[in-house]
């Protein structure tokens, strides 16, 4: 540990690393960039005009829904190459060399966020395009593309747990792909809270996924700000804090 | 999977090759290798009726009432028939990456030394399909029952629900097996596959009436494969007419078994090397 570098430093090296390593992967440009798109033109084809009949505005409420869709499908990949490390052995590697033994926590999640980055931006920009509108100014865009991120972190770092728990980088990549489907249909992020089943509605209302889509829908302008941003942001630091413990023992266990 | 690799047709044991009982000898031999493979593999049966089902249910939860508003039905009705297609669809993209596997290791070398049509190894894999539909449409359902799915129309037309869920599993899995003989990795074969399923899926009558669509829309999701589809089974299971999809559906199969399936006979007369 004394010889060891400084957490920052290694996990900027990493962090090139995985970064580089996502630029050279189609499939997971596909997945952070393209499948959300199309989800976004798909939805708005199919459901826009059903929405718009409840009072359920579309243009203005599904980009959030989109982006929250695509941190899920950014942070997908983490799974899988958390498992990919440790079958090539990479892991065990790390910890013999003198650098800090969180730096590739670090590193991983500077490469999945720069992945969020960019998903969160482009699928903005074609919100943007359809007729979303950042009505509180700038600034709060800015909070608005933050909180995307601060959420993009809290799960990714929850599929580095899975890519930990699985036995091949195939099956972290299967499993990873299972929790996202009821947590964002079962969400404010696609019909209005309103429309579930009664029993249903305390869940869906306040689990992490509708708190956070909430939050970035009242940053844009719907909605009141201190009712979802404060709520948005217990969960995702909490689910950081308690993913990135787990996750920093899972290293020190891994093979 | 070499060790779940199954037993090739041994050729002293089998007809001739070349004859029409060599070859349904060997499909048998190669789709009861596809049915134990992907009866041992969790994410099959995962693909298969968990994530339909999980599809199902939210669906079912959050568009419920705002489609049910639009058009005045109950949303289960549409959606069973719509999660059995789309089950199929989704599903088949194990057998894709079972046929891949199978180019990528070196089986299919193998296939091609031996008397055997190496095109037997997938229409075996096609009519294993015909389990997994069975299972689909079972588990669909039978859970599509307690949200308020029926059979209107009596047994007959529920057994031909069935029949026509289960004979779309040998139809669709050929989208997936042509694209399998042109893909040259994992990569590059689930995720266009994806997208394809995904745009037909949504270009479809399968989750909302042909009305929530913008005009434009409108005359590509009539034509639709998966509206044909989706219609047909509706038409069984007691809603609206028959004959007209029927013939839609029946049109569009033998386009996609043609079509595909000649597509993937073509990538597959060329030496391996060849192949992208």
């Amino acid at each position: 540990m004394t010889a060891s570098g400084t957490l920052l430093g290694d996990g900027r090296v990493l962090g090139g690393r995985a970064m580089l390593r996502s630029a050279r992967n189609p499939a997971t440009i596909l997945g952070a960039v393209l499948f959300p798109i199309l989800f976004f033109v798909l939805f708005n084809l199919v459901m826009r005009r059903i929405m718009e009949a409840r009072g359920f505005d579309y243009a203005q409420l599904l980009p959030p829904t989109i982006v929250v869709q695509a941190m899920f499908f950014t942070a997908m990949s983490s799974a899988y190459y958390v498992a990919d490390d440790r079958r090539s052995g990479i892991i065990a590697r790390f910890r013999s060399l003198p650098i800090h033994r969180s730096a590739p926590l670090i590193g991983r999640s500077l490469g999945d966020l720069s992945r969020a980055t960019v998903s969160a931006v482009v699928i903005t920009a074609l919100g943007i395009a359809t007729g979303m509108r950042f009505e509180r100014g700038w600034v709060w865009a800015l909070a608005y593309l933050g909180l995307a991120l601060l959420f993009a972190l809290a799960v990714s770092l929850g599929m580095g747990l899975i890519g930990y728990a699985a036995p091949t980088p195939e099956a972290a990549a299967s499993i990873a792909s299972t929790p996202y489907l009821p947590l964002i249909m079962l969400s404010s992020g696609f019909a209005p809270v309103e429309d579930f089943p009664d029993w249903l509605e305390p869940i869906v209302r306040y689990q992490p996924v509708s708190v956070t889509i909430d939050a970035l829908r009242a940053t844009a302008g719907t909605g009141d700000l201190g009712d979802t941003v404060p709520l948005a942001l217990a969960w995702c630091v909490g689910l950081i804090i308690v993913f990135a413990a787990l996750g920093s023992r899972a290293l020190e266990r891994a093979a | 999977m070499t060790a779940s690799a199954g037993p090739v047709p041994s050729t002293s044991a089998a007809p001739a090759a070349g004859t029409a009982a060599g070859l349904a000898a060997q499909v048998a031999a190669f789709a009861g290798r596809a049915f134990r493979r992907f009866s041992r593999s969790s994410e099959t049966v995962v693909n298969t009726t968990i994530f339909p089902l999980l599809l199902l249910l939210t669906l079912l939860a959050a568009f419920s009432e705002a489609v049910e508003a639009f058009e005045g039905g109950e949303y289960a009705q549409r959606l069973v028939p719509t999660l059995v297609v789309s089950g199929l669809m989704f599903g088949s993209v194990g057998a894709a990456y079972g046929l891949l596997g199978d180019l990528q290791s070196g089986f299919m070398d193998r296939i091609r030394s031996l008397p055997v049509a190496p095109l037997t190894l997938l229409i075996g894999i096609a009519v294993a399909e015909l389990a997994r539909a069975l299972a689909a449409v079972a588990v669909l359902v039978g859970v599509g029952h307690l949200f308020g799915f029926r059979f209107l129309d009596g047994p007959l037309s529920a057994l031909g629900f069935v029949a026509v869920g289960v004979a779309l599993g040998p139809v669709v899995v050929w989208i997936g097996l042509s694209l399998a003989t042109m893909a040259s990795s994992l990569e590059t074969l689930g995720p266009p596959l994806g997208a394809v399923f995904l745009l037909l899926l949504f270009f479809s009558q399968g989750m909302v009436p042909l009305e929530a669509y913008p005009g434009w829309a409108q005359p590509l999701v009539r034509v639709s494969p998966i509206t044909a589809y989706v219609e047909l089974l509706d038409g069984l299971a007691g809603g609206g007419p028959l004959a007209g999809p029927a013939v839609r559906a029946l049109v569009w199969s033998v386009f996609i078994v043609v079509g595909f399936g000649g597509l993937a006979a073509y990538r597959l007369s060329k030496p391996a090397g060849d192949r992208g």
